[in-house]
């Protein structure tokens, strides 16, 4: 590349004719002092140019690396973070990773994993969802209330958890923070709600402290599925919770 | 108007091309390099802290003790950190309910094999993980009239990796019968005939 861009500015710069003067190193002899003021001027004005060819095609040059390096790094963490449609199945906030730790995960899936240090269930038995935006499509905050309804499948086992923007647990004083088909108290009616605020509130409720941004993780493994008894799955919208903003401060 | 045109038609096709090219090389340079570039995978944050070949029973995962990022105390872990250089690697584990799981991960992460729980009953997991290119041919203890235990002889394609054994929070009443079930999984050495 280095190679290429000497040559190419050898060749612009080349096409630029300089002084007779400066090329046959003769002596200008017998000219007025106007001719050699006017020689000077020309010579002068001849190296200016030189210098806004030369000018011109390193700002072309470091122009072009300029995108290459943001279209390639920005589109790369763009597809490694949050994923495309090849990658992941997405419903409302949710966002699933297909091919979570199977052998045969497309290397987007390998890098997100290996970017952000997990350690997930296999997409073979497990379905991971992660939301980090409200129904609304409003970013999950420490200063909102929300209530979060989930109807997971009969013979299933799941768990809601909360974590800070980069996955960490939130201290609270409670030392709660998740709930699983275990522990979590079921409506009457077989929904599951949970609320998530800041301050105490009575049921299900996940505390959020001041952590700021929050990300919001839906486990569930479908022992119909994971363990291969042909049950059909059930539609990814009816099974990942809803997430209802309440009020925020 | 006519100077867009005019601007526009300076703008090098060529060099057009060329980015994208670039683009696309960078683009897939850095997906691929990831994996192996990133300082804080699961891998580099555990492996220093277990010792090779040995179970190890995790503490209940709190915010002061959270080994990895995402990973909420709705399980207790025990985990061993598997290397097969030396020896196959003798593993059992059992899985008494659902929502229990015994999975091997490679290096990178991914998943070389998985266990359940099931509801209907306990599942007893006996493997011997054994390299892919070492693999024993020769005769089973079974063919030699020796009673063996050991269900599966599983071949691993990594040398080393972790087996994750989760026993799901199943609330207070479960917590000593998770404990014993994870401090009863073994990983070890396989001692060798004479």
């Amino acid at each position: 590349m280095i190679r290429t861009f000497i040559e190419g500015t050898r060749q612009a710069t080349a096409r630029i004719p300089l002084p007779n003067r400066l090329l046959s190193h003769t002596p200008a002899t017998g000219r007025s002092w106007l001719t050699k003021l006017r020689g000077t001027r020309f010579w002068r004005y001849q190296v200016k140019k030189r210098i806004a060819v030369l000018m011109r095609l390193v700002t072309d040059w470091a122009l072009f690396i300029l995108v290459v390096l943001t279209g390639g790094f920005s589109s790369a963490y763009m597809m490694m973070d949050g994923g495309s449609s090849l990658t992941t199945l997405t419903s409302g906030p949710w966002v699933m990773w297909t091919a979570t730790a199977r052998p045969d995960a497309d290397p987007y899936t390998r890098a997100h994993h290996a970017r952000i240090g997990a350690l997930p269930l296999p997409a073979d038995i497990a379905e991971t969802w992660v939301a980090r935006s409200d129904g609304a499509g409003d970013t999950l905050h420490s200063s909102c209330d929300y209530e979060i309804t989930v109807s997971p499948p009969a013979a299933s086992w799941w768990s809601l958890a909360v974590f800070d923007a980069d996955g960490r647990l939130i201290q609270n004083a409670a030392a709660r923070h998740v709930f699983t088909s275990d522990t979590a108290a079921i409506s009457p009616d077989g929904r599951f709600v949970a609320l998530l605020s800041r301050s105490a509130g009575g049921g299900n409720w996940l505390p959020t402290s001041g952590a700021g941004n929050l990300s919001v993780v839906f486990t569930l493994i479908d022992l119909s599925v994971a363990l291969g008894t042909g049950a059909e799955p059930v539609d990814a919208a009816q099974r990942v919770p809803q997430i209802t903003p309440k009020s925020c401060r | 108007m006519k100077k867009l045109l005019a601007q526009l038609r300076r703008i090098d096709v060529r060099l057009i091309i060329a980015a994208v090219f670039a683009i696309a090389v960078l683009h897939i340079a850095t997906v691929f390099t990831a994996p192996s570039l990133a300082v804080s995978s699961a891998w580099d944050r555990l492996a220093p802290a277990l010792k090779a070949n040995t179970m190890v029973v995790f503490p209940p995962v709190t915010p002061e003790a959270q080994p990895l990022p995402y990973m909420a105390p709705d399980t207790r872990i025990a985990m061993c950190l598997f290397d097969t250089r030396q020896s196959p690697v003798a593993l059992t584990a059992s899985l008494p309910a659902p929502g229990w799981t015994l999975t091997l991960y490679d290096k990178n992460g991914l998943a070389i094999y998985t266990a359940v729980g099931r509801p209907d009953r306990p599942t007893a997991v006996s493997l011997l993980l054994v390299p892919d290119d070492d693999r024993f041919m020769g005769l089973t203890p079974e063919a030699q009239g020796q009673r063996s235990p050991r269900q599966n002889q599983l071949r691993v394609q990594a040398l080393r990796g972790l087996a994750v054994l989760r026993a799901p929070d199943a609330g207070y009443a479960y917590r000593a019968r998770n404990e014993a079930e994870l401090s009863a999984a073994t990983c070890g050495m396989q001692q060798r005939n004479p």
